[in-house]
């Protein structure tokens, strides 16, 4: 069975038809080709697939499709402008938040998150807000200080 | 007027040269790739049971609509392997572990081939099983490899027909009972670590397409691209030469997409359709049952120190949980039979390495290549020694740790190490001539503890090969090797060695990881410590270039070629300030000036071979050279850690943790101290979390919930990476590399720890809260 859904997508309108057992996640991927979302574990379990859903970070894996229905969706794709990347992006790559870089997605989007929520939220804080992203190749440090240096920035 | 002060290049921090890309997401790995036509969905049909025998039914399964085919045993005759040929691509009539795929459907829609897969039926006949290394060395016990006698093999592997030992090796020196005689105090051990798993973020997977006219292309997500190659012509009968293995980016792979798994079945499902990229993903769950797992490791140790505190004799046994294929488990069983002593000084050595047959998902190492492992056991047993002696346990391996000019083994002298140095380096950042400070509640304990490790490269003939292109049009540098960054961060050193040697802007320079080099030799390819031999490759091909560039020049110029020299991408005459812009040397414009036509594209090609000529061979036989050299180049490193045991939940939390490496040459510091980081936090992980839990060879916890790795909860305070450089000669700029070996002494360091903290000795991995709080309790006087 399909649906037709309307949603704002890193700010701009679609209008698609998904399926109800796809995923969030599928449809970013497969229907708008927004890849930056990974699919790490599928259950919910990683992080790598986090994108904002109405300002809150969620798993795409675990949101039907059809939950988009009405909503705002940003994925990491949407967090800088065509010209220029946010400033916790740029940091991210001054500090070394990423190696292989296939969880960076999902720690931007929960990092945005929280500085949104947060202006200067401390070091306990910023743990407990990344705990839902795994990472296996940086042991966290990196991300973690550029997450600090990103949240002194003045915007 | 020019600069002509050269910009230090090498050795400075430097941001990843993909930063951009993956920090605004468009970084592509595999399952991000489009392609020109949809691609044909394979997904896999797994085994249910550790030992069985197995008749297909693909039947009705091949009625459903949008599948186009499925494959299994009785279409697909190949085995795969490198060393010893023991990993059916899919099985004719037996299966040897749950997870083993028996079939694979590829068909028009992802939910098609789910529901197909399904729908293959699979009967088994179950056979008896063997768990456990202690189960499979029995001399009853049920074989898993019956045949193990005719199966294909490398003069390296060595198996033990009739028996679940799929290799046995041996080294020994000098003479055991001299070193028992010399002996003040002589102390045995067992230790044990169980499977685990790479869990590198992005798991597994392949796309595969066959062209009409034979040609084959892979991209699958390996950190050994030609290795893969190599092993899945061989086992599908093609022609290597027509098969091209490309790679996207990597999101991880620690050693687990090293050997061919399921790769091979995207390339057979991609011949059977042909014209058709056919794309196989797997789940997380799939990823643990169906690739490979770390090796489980049961070792004995029995060593001896003098009353002075010398080292006098070691004797050790490792078995080597290999799984059902044991190929990937070789050379670390090679690794393990000679640098199984740890990096000491010891006179009389007997160690004995097997890699033994269990009915469990195969094991490939993981980040060290079975080192930590083996130093989960030496350094806890080196701990116990100084002890016993009531030597402080840092001063203890001062006394004893290898030193350069020490002899190896083999007769080869140790190179100039910094071993000491780190060790005495992370006790420092720990302050361990302090005493801890107060726990943070009375049933709490403090206490510190300290490990190191070495990862000598038992190496083989790898061929390290490199091509720098000057190219104005489409680079202007561009940089083709055979060496893949799989996250660490190598193509970034790869720009900074380029520009570095051939006198360039950083930002000109640009890595063509899938460009095709020269044929022949590619299956050589380095896996592992690509800065030293990839590197030295790399800064090779950038001289030649380089050279070819001032010698054509100078001729041009009329002037001598060392007056010569290229600054920041500028062609200058110290003798004259004659200078040409790189990027106008190819055009006609150049041609003009340099008076001859000169190519478009010019390229310098540079390869380096680890050479020890004057050494003997470890293994092999006059009929077949064996590729295993002794060690050449050997990485080393000290950890120290702080912990607090909660002697109530057994709970352990590490405070501190302090790792030093000796890299011979920091490249770039950034991305080494990275390194040390994260390879202290998987060292640390593997230490507290993680362990594949199996019920009879049914794998329990094949999921990121009940196989835990450590979060941003789980890590210290504080991590502490600490650089030291002793310059390894034959490295490019003194470079060794720390990838590889990043997190071999963390857990051992733990151990010791919780062990001066209360008491307890941890010989199993993980040490789990739950596993701390059982030896508390039986351990009579701990007191709160």
């Amino acid at each position: 069975m399909n649906h037709e859904i309307a949603a704002t997508v890193n700010g701009e309108q679609v209008q698609l038809t998904v399926a109800s057992h796809h995923t969030l996640l599928r449809m970013l991927r497969e229907q708008l080709h927004l890849t930056g979302a990974k699919n790490g574990c599928g259950s919910g379990e990683c992080g790598a697939c986090t994108v904002l859903l109405n300002d809150e970070p969620v798993y795409a894996c675990l949101v039907l499709a059809a939950e988009a229905d009405g909503a705002e969706v940003v994925t990491v794709e949407g967090l800088a402008t065509a010209d220029e990347l946010l400033p916790l992006q740029q940091i991210y790559i001054d500090q070394h938040g990423f190696q292989c870089g296939f969880c960076a997605s999902g720690f931007l989007i929960s990092a945005s998150a929280l500085l949104k929520r947060n202006g200067r939220p401390d070091l306990d804080t910023i743990r407990a807000a990344l705990a839902g992203n795994l990472c296996r190749c940086t042991g966290y440090g990196g991300i973690i200080k550029a997450v600090q240096s990103a949240s002194r920035v003045r915007r | 007027m020019i600069n002509l002060r050269k910009p230090i290049i090498v050795g400075k921090p430097m941001v990843r040269v993909e930063g951009q890309l993956k920090a605004a997401g468009q970084a592509r790995y595999l399952d991000d790739m489009s392609f020109a036509q949809e691609p044909l969905y394979a997904r896999l049909v797994l085994s249910q049971h550790p030992h069985a025998r197995i008749e297909i039914d693909t039947a009705e399964a091949e009625s459903i609509p949008g599948v186009v085919k499925i494959l299994t045993g009785h279409d697909l005759a190949g085995v795969m392997g490198h060393c010893l040929y023991d990993r059916w691509v899919l099985p004719h009539d037996r299966v040897r572990y749950v997870g083993e795929p028996v079939a694979v459907v590829a068909a028009t829609t992802p939910e098609a081939a789910e529901h197909a897969a399904r729908t293959v039926k699979v009967s088994y006949i179950e056979l008896p099983g063997v768990f456990g290394i202690t189960e499979a060395l029995d001399p009853q016990a049920p074989l898993l490899h019956p045949d193990l006698g005719q199966y294909l093999h490398r003069a390296m592997a060595r198996p033990q027909p009739g028996s679940n030992i799929a290799h046995e090796s041996r080294s020994t020196r000098g003479d055991l009972n001299t070193g028992w005689l010399m002996a003040a105090v002589i102390i045995e051990g067992t230790y044990s670590a169980p499977p685990m798993h790479h869990v590198a973020m992005e798991p597994h997977g392949a796309v595969a397409m066959a062209e009409a006219d034979g040609r084959i292309t892979v991209w699958a997500s390996t950190q050994a691209p030609f290795l893969q190659r190599q092993i899945i012509s061989e086992a599908l009968g093609l022609d290597p030469e027509r098969l091209r293995v490309l790679t996207a980016f990597i999101g991880g792979s620690f050693g687990g997409k090293t050997y061919v798994s399921i790769e091979a079945l995207a390339v057979a499902m991609a011949l059977a359709i042909p014209g058709r990229p056919v794309k196989l993903v797997l789940s997380r769950s799939e990823d643990f049952t169906s690739t490979f797992a770390r090796p489980g490791l049961a070792a004995r140790l029995k060593m001896a120190v003098s009353r002075e505190g010398d080292l006098t004799a070691l004797e050790a046994t490792y078995n080597w949980d290999a799984g059902a294929s044991a190929d990937a488990m070789i050379e670390p069983a090679w690794n393990a039979t000679y640098a199984g002593c740890g990096p000491y000084r010891i006179p009389h050595v007997s160690i004995t390495s097997r890699a033994v047959y269990t009915n469990r998902v195969p094991a490939a190492p993981m980040r060290g290549n079975g080192m930590a492992e083996v130093q989960w056991a030496v350094e806890q047993h080196i701990d116990k020694l100084a002890e016993a002696l009531n030597i402080d346990a840092v001063a203890f391996r001062l006394q004893n740790c290898l030193k350069g000019g020490d002899i190896l083994f083999d007769g080869r002298k140790m190179h100039a190490t910094g071993l000491d140095v780190c060790l005495r380096r992370v006790a420092g950042a720990v302050r361990w001539s302090s005493p801890p400070a107060r726990a943070s509640a009375s049933h709490k304990r403090r206490a510190k503890g300290v490990a190191m490790g070495w990862n000598p490269v038992l190496n083989n003939t790898r061929e390290a090969r490199a091509v720098v292109r000057l190219d104005a049009e489409h680079g202007p540098i561009l940089l083709a090797l055979n060496g893949v960054d799989a996250g660490q961060g190598f193509y970034t050193v790869a720009v900074q060695l380029v520009a570095s040697t051939l006198g360039a802007p950083l930002a000109w320079v640009h890595v063509q990881p899938f460009a095709e080099l020269s044929p022949s030799g590619h299956d050589q390819a380095p896996i592992n410590q690509l800065t030293w031999s990839a590197g030295n490759a790399i800064v090779a091909a950038a001289n030649a270039l380089r050279s070819d560039i001032l010698g054509w020049t100078a001729e041009a110029w009329q002037e001598a070629p060392g007056a010569l020299d290229i600054v920041e991408g500028f062609i200058i005459s110290h003798a004259t300030s004659r200078r040409l812009s790189l990027l106008d040397y190819t055009t006609g414009v150049a041609a003009d000036l340099t008076g001859a036509s000169k190519p478009r594209v010019l390229h310098g090609e540079g390869a380096f071979q680890p050479l020890a000529p004057d050494l003997p061979l470890l293994t092999g036989t006059e009929d077949e050279p064996a590729p295993l050299l002794p060690f050449l180049q050997i990485g080393i490193g000290a950890q120290a850690v702080e912990v607090e045991v909660d002697l109530e939940t057994g709970e352990v939390q590490a405070l501190h943790l302090a790792a030093a490496f000796d890299v011979g040459h920091a490249i770039n510091p950034d991305i080494v101290e990275a390194q040390i980081r994260g390879g202290a936090v998987q060292g640390l992980s593997a230490a507290l979390f993680e362990q594949m839990v199996f019920d009879q060879g049914h794998p329990r916890n094949p999921n990121l919930a009940d196989y835990r790795i450590a979060s941003t909860l789980d890590i210290p305070a504080s991590v502490e990476p600490l650089i030291v450089e002793v310059p390894q000669d034959d490295g490019p700029f003194g470079a060794r590399g720390v990838g590889e070996h990043s997190s071999i002494a963390a857990a051992p360091a733990v151990a010791n720890a919780i062990y001066r903290a209360t008491g307890v000795r941890l010989s199993s991995l993980p040490v789990s809260s739950e596993s701390v709080w059982l030896a508390l309790q039986s351990k009579p006087d701990t007191t709160k």
